[in-house]
């Protein structure tokens, strides 16, 4: 018989005492969409769990002078409508590609993150906005980016007492691009077998800023720092987007699952970043000539 | 340790305790005895468990029981009124919308959010809509059209 | 007398049964409890192959709330269930055959106790190396699954002389092919309730395809008179084959713990004991080997399936039955030479799903019409057309068509549609790394039993008028969805020229109705449809006999109006009047129907003779967009084209070829059923993927042609397998037909597709 004890939080305080006293031997709910599920099927049998859906300041978004703030407990269908999101399509879209709409109704930012998979829809474009997490306990309060704070596939550096309070961005400034593209198996309730998030800016016909991350292709979602380098500066052509491509699929090091193979995984994440990059190129320097399209 | 909760079901006010691992989808079945949700894979996969909490579309197999405290849960038992179809029910008979008639209860909750959300969904903005519950007897053709049929109606 | 009824048959007419499933308050078998009931949880072999050397219950019997447990040593009766080869246990006693094999039942208050109680089960097993494939199991060295050897069902049909055929060929295509196991992926999974009455009866509630099946296997079990035994059919939440042959192993052993415990005790399976448990479509090897001359003129095919059968044969002689006879396609070919071998493996036994052996071979056989049609230089519908099955045409078993052979006009139409058949299918540049093309497929589809079945293809009714003049009907097929119940409530409407709404059709009780066979092989409009019409003219006749001596001897029956016509136009007795009038005159209003579908037989050497007595066929017409870059197929549009015949209700039958259309989808492009060493790794419906609203074309129509059949009731014929059947080998050649390369494996492959552009 599953039994645990439940601590309805009623303040962010009651979080981190509760989270203090019972260390590892808690579960944080906030959604539920992948807690009950692991309980359910044994895989996590907590002492206590948290229930974290009350706190009114977790489920808060704002901006204060250009930083964005997603509270941990603000739901997918959430971050994909609030006004700071508007105009950071890469988020709103990596939020509407995950599960179902039942699932973005309750699923939260936080319990993306903290579950760490590598294939999570979130994380890409988190790691392109160069997000931070703010991490609280009653020890104090630290910030940690997210390519620090994944390890691995479910492996954090999320301490047992601490609590992901929000995630941190800055806006992006001027003109710029942004995108995600997600290879599933289905349109809908598919886990991705290769996503990706790019924020591009330009300045005098060349790619300035780049900025890369695909999921689903390694241990956990990572930066496509070698290919982001590799675009900065250059006048954008055919050739050169294809290379982003073929250097993206190389810099993977996917796993071969019942989803898909290994190759399957490297290529098409390559696909997704040219077909993004190239979408980046169109809008920012044909002048919205053409429409863009999705990848 | 039982927990006392208070939640609307269908506009009732009920009060229960509940064991902190019981889901909405069980309280509802089992404790309530309002079988019309029902329980298709009970990992959030299918959909047929879909009911309404504070009005937004939630999978009651996923959802603890504890997590409704307070809230307002409506079910397919809720819809019709004084025993008669809503227009939306009515739009799934007389359109073909339902077959076996297992994911309808589902199925027609999320599409209650829908309409309440937008009066005059597309096509595409009801596939969407509906893309978490499975049907496996339709192919969602005749579903589409019976969503699209009532917003029409109650424009 | 009133004035005249509209005809209920080719009404649309809503779903009877579909105001209480809008309301919610269908009861399905997950919802319905007894008191003193017990939760029961079966208990698995957990491995795919071993020898049980004990099975030792008190650990589980412990559990607080566990009741009682039922093992081999419980069963009164015979401790078996195979359907047509006996090779089933009801409960293993000595080898456990695939993962889910079960081994016991365990009963209990509660659900969680009965499966905190299953897996305290212990069993004590030894590991026997496992047969995982059918190349395997084929090798003769390897080891045996059953004492008589692995292959479990041979079938064959011989016609002409295939190398004569050959040597008179200018074309010749050779190709392999496969198809997997696709699971029924019904919303509602399984489930059953067993009561014990206090006589030594039982009584058996559960959502099942075939009533008589398990009315069968419950007595066998208990070792009961079939009258001892029976079964009333709760609301089905889809079955598609699924809830034909697994329900009758799951109420035998409810039965058994029933009959120990002396409670009602009922079981419904969860999702993941649903997929891993039950049966599924046979995957299958296909080579194929066809040809034809200059002109386009098929002239030989020769063929051999090699089936999957699983671990245990259940239905798998007559689906092999159907791949057979089906795997030549609708064409005429003087030559024609099938061979079908079905072998045991040590995984879930493979059964009836819709289809039943059929889409499998469709997709093959039309793979290769495509290649031969394009190396003749005639477009893919002109090739058909050229070939296809006419009246008067003799099929690849030597039966002549004598009536209702649609299939020319189901093309001609996708003709018309397409406006060309050729330049529709070549390749169409759509964006950057996407093209797009059609494809087209065209079956044949036997309808009800044919020779495989013979004794059981017939079925009863059971028609009582009530004094009001309504009318009560029990039939012996069962509705799980496809709207049996609407369909014969028109037939029974027409039959009586009454409206639809005085009928009820009740659910099966086989207390009530005469065995009438199993709900599959899309026969119930047929045989449920013919059993109604003539225990009506039996009714009718009683009527119009007390109606001759009211109104003389021209006295008639009149369907139009309903009641009995005098010889004057303006004489005449209305429905309820006549009805009135028989209750007064005490005569009996009840009648049972019986329906026997034409003989059909085939040589058991050659299988030459009469396979089916008669055919639906259909056309499907799927145009496709393919990613090259990342294999991604989208079914831009679909067009069905059926010929099934007089179609009862149109709304209905147009919902089952969308259902049927939207699994075909499935089984060309998401279904994957992955299975590892054995052991099922699609254990939820995240990694088994069905499609969603979102991954079915937005575009589907469905079109009839109206070929009559002079034995179907109204000129109907069947629908609901038809559906599904050439689905994915059109959406196949249209993949093909974009990329340039043939889909040789469903479901196709991103992969392969990314792979070979």
């Amino acid at each position: 018989m599953i039994e645990f004890e439940t601590v309805m939080a009623g303040s962010l305080e009651e979080c981190l005492e509760a989270l203090a006293k019972y260390g590892s031997d808690a579960a944080l709910l906030a959604g539920g969409t992948d807690l009950y599920v692991l309980i359910e099927t044994g895989m996590k049998l907590p002492k206590a769990v948290i229930h974290i859906g009350g706190v009114k300041e977790l489920r808060d978004s704002k901006v204060k002078s250009g930083s964005v703030s997603i509270g941990t407990a603000v739901t997918h269908s959430e971050i994909d409508r609030l006004d700071v999101t508007e105009g950071v399509e890469c988020l709103r879209a990596g939020a509407r590609a995950i599960g179902s709409p039942q699932i973005r109704n309750v699923g939260t930012a936080g319990g993306n993150i903290a579950n760490a998979s590598p294939a999570a829809d979130l994380y890409p474009p988190l790691m392109v906005l160069d997000a931070v997490l703010e991490l609280r306990s009653l020890r104090g309060t630290r910030e940690v980016g997210l390519e620090e704070f994944v390890a691995g596939p479910g492996i954090t550096s999320l301490r047992p007492d601490e609590l992901i309070t929000c995630a941190r961005f800055k806006r992006p400034e001027g003109r710029f691009y942004t995108g995600f593209a997600k290879i599933g198996l289905r349109d809908a309730l598919a886990i991705s077998v290769a996503n990706a998030a790019v924020t591009v800016t330009s300045r005098n016909g060349k790619f300035d800023q780049v900025k890369i991350a695909c999921g689903a292709v390694a241990p956990r979602p990572i930066r496509m720092k070698e290919v982001e380098a590799l675009l900065t500066g250059q006048e954008p052509s055919a050739e050169l987007i294809k290379q982003a491509g073929d250097m993206t699929s190389k810099q993977c090091d996917p796993i071969t699952d019942i989803r898909a193979s290994r190759d399957y995984r490297r290529q098409v994440a390559g696909v997704i970043v040219s077909r993004l990059i190239e979408n980046a190129s169109r809008e920012l320097m044909m002048d919205g000539k053409e429409g863009a399209t999705d990848a | 340790m039982r927990r006392i909760i208070s939640l609307t079901v269908n506009g009732v006010v009920r009060e229960l305790a509940v064991e902190p691992r019981r889901t909405l989808l069980e309280l509802l079945r089992e404790d309530l005895g309002m079988t019309g949700t029902k329980r298709g894979c009970s990992i959030g996969d299918c959909g047929s468990c879909t009911v309404l909490l504070d009005g937004v579309a939630t999978f009651s197999c996923l959802t603890l029981a504890i997590q409704a405290d307070g809230c307002a849960v409506e079910t397919v038992e809720g819809l019709a009124e004084s025993g008669k179809l809503n227009s939306l029910q009515q739009a799934f008979v007389e359109r073909g919308a339902i077959q076996c008639g297992f994911c309808t209860p589902g199925m027609l909750m999320t599409a209650t959010e829908l309409l309440r959300c937008n009066r005059h969904p597309s096509e595409q903005d009801i596939r969407r809509a509906i893309s978490g519950n499975l049907c496996r007897c339709t192919g969602y053709q005749k579903i589409v059209e019976a969503i699209k049929a009532a917003s029409e109606d109650t424009a | 007398m009133k004035s005249e009824v509209r005809p209920a048959v080719g009404a649309v007419i809503p779903s009877v049964d579909s105001l209480p499933k809008a309301k919610g308050t269908t009861r399905f078998i997950q919802d319905v409890n007894l008191p003193g009931m017990l939760h029961a949880s079966m208990v698995y072999a957990r491995t795919p192959h071993s020898r049980i050397k004990s099975v030792t219950l008190p650990k589980a019997l412990s559990i607080k709330g566990v009741v009682a447990a039922a093992t081999c040593d419980d069963v009164p009766g015979e401790n078996r269930v195979g359907l047509v080869i006996d090779d089933q246990p009801l409960f293993v006693s000595s080898v456990a055959r695939y993962e889910a094999d079960c081994v016991a039942l365990v009963g209990a208050e509660s659900t969680a106790a009965a499966s905190l109680g299953a897996s305290c089960v212990e069993i004590a097993l030894e590991e026997l190396p496992p047969v995982l494939t059918v190349e395997e199991a084929r090798k003769p060295d390897c080891p045996r699954i059953h004492k008589d050897g692995n292959l479990a069902v041979e079938r064959k049909i011989i016609k002409g002389d295939v190398s004569d055929g050959e040597t008179r060929s200018d074309f010749v295509v050779e190709r392999t092919f496969t198809t997997p196991v696709q699971e029924h992926g019904y919303l509602e999974p399984i489930g059953a309730l067993a009561v014990p009455g206090a006589d030594g009866s039982i009584e058996i509630m559960a959502p099942a395809q075939c009533p008589f099946y398990i009315r069968e296997a419950v007595a066998r079990c208990l070792g009961l008179p079939l009258s001892k035994v029976r079964v009333i059919q709760l609301p089905i939440g889809g079955a598609f084959g699924g809830k034909e042959d697994v329900p009758s192993e799951i109420c035998a052993r409810l039965a058994v713990l029933a009959v120990k415990t002396g409670r009602p005790v009922k079981t419904v399976l969860s999702r993941e004991e649903d997929l891993v448990y039950t049966s599924k479509r046979h995957p299958m090897r296909l080579d194929y080997r066809m040809g034809c001359t200059q002109d386009g003129n098929l002239t030989f095919a020769e063929i051999a399936l090699y089936a999957d059968v699983g671990a245990y044969a259940t239905l798998s002689p007559i689906v092999l039955f159907r791949s057979t006879i089906h795997a030549p396609g609708p064409y005429e070919i003087p030559n024609v030479s099938v061979t079908t071998q079905g072998f045991y493996t040590n995984s879930a036994p493979k059964g009836a799903m819709r289809g039943f052996g059929t889409p499998q071979v469709v997709f093959a056989c039309e793979s290769v019409i495509d290649e031969l049609a394009e190396m003749a230089g005639l477009g893919p519908i002109e090739f058909r057309l050229r070939n296809a099955l006419k009246r008067g045409s003799t099929t690849a078993t030597g039966q002549v068509l004598d009536e209702s052979v649609g299939l020319v006009e189901t093309l001609t139409r996708a003709k018309e549609f397409l406006g060309d058949d050729k330049q529709q299918f070549e390749p169409r540049p759509a964006g950057a790394d996407t093209v797009r093309s059609t494809g087209i497929a065209s079956m044949l589809y036997g309808v009800s039993l044919g020779a495989a079945g013979r004794v059981l293809d017939r079925g009863g009714a059971r028609v009582e008028i009530l004094k009001d003049g309504s009318v009560s009907v029990f039939v012996g097929c069962t509705d799980m969805g496809q709207g049996a119940l609407t369909v014969l409530s028109q037939i029974a409407a027409d039959s009586l020229g009454i409206a639809t709404d005085a009928v009820r059709v009740n659910p099966v009780d086989t207390g009530v109705v005469p065995d009438s066979g199993p709900t599959v092989a899309s026969r119930t409009t047929i045989v449920s449809g013919n059993a109604i019409i003539d225990a009506c003219d039996k009714i009718k006749t009683r009527m119009v006999e007390v109606g001759a001596s009211i109104l003389g001897p021209k006295a008639a029956y009149d369907v139009s109006r309903g009641g009995i016509a005098g010889a004057r136009s303006d004489s005449g007795l209305g429905f309820p009047e006549i009805v009135s009038e028989c209750f007064a005159r005490r005569v009996d209003l009840t009648a049972t129907g019986w329906y026997v579908v034409p003989d059909c037989r085939l040589d058991e050497v050659t299988g030459q003779g009469k396979a089916y007595h008669v055919y639906s066929f259909a056309t499907d017409v799927a145009e496709v967009e393919v990613d090259l870059k990342t294999g991604r197929v989208d079914v831009k549009s679909f067009l069905a084209i059926h010929d099934s015949g007089k179609i009862i209700n149109p709304m209905t039958a147009t919902s089952q070829v969308e259902g049927g259309i939207a699994q075909g989808i499935g089984l060309a492009l998401y279904e994957r059923f992955a299975v590892a060493e054995g052991r099922v790794c699609s254990r939820d419906f995240s990694t088994y993927l069905v499609p969603t609203s979102l991954d079915i074309s937005d575009d589907l129509s469905v079109e009839f042609i109206d070929c009559h059949s002079t034995d179907g009731p109204f000129g109907a014929k069947g629908l609901g397998e038809p559906a599904i059947i050439p689905v994915a080998a059109a959406i196949a050649n249209a993949v093909s037909n974009a990329t340039g390369v043939r889909v040789e494996d469903l479901p196709i492959h991103r992969e392969r597709i990314v792979k070979c552009s």
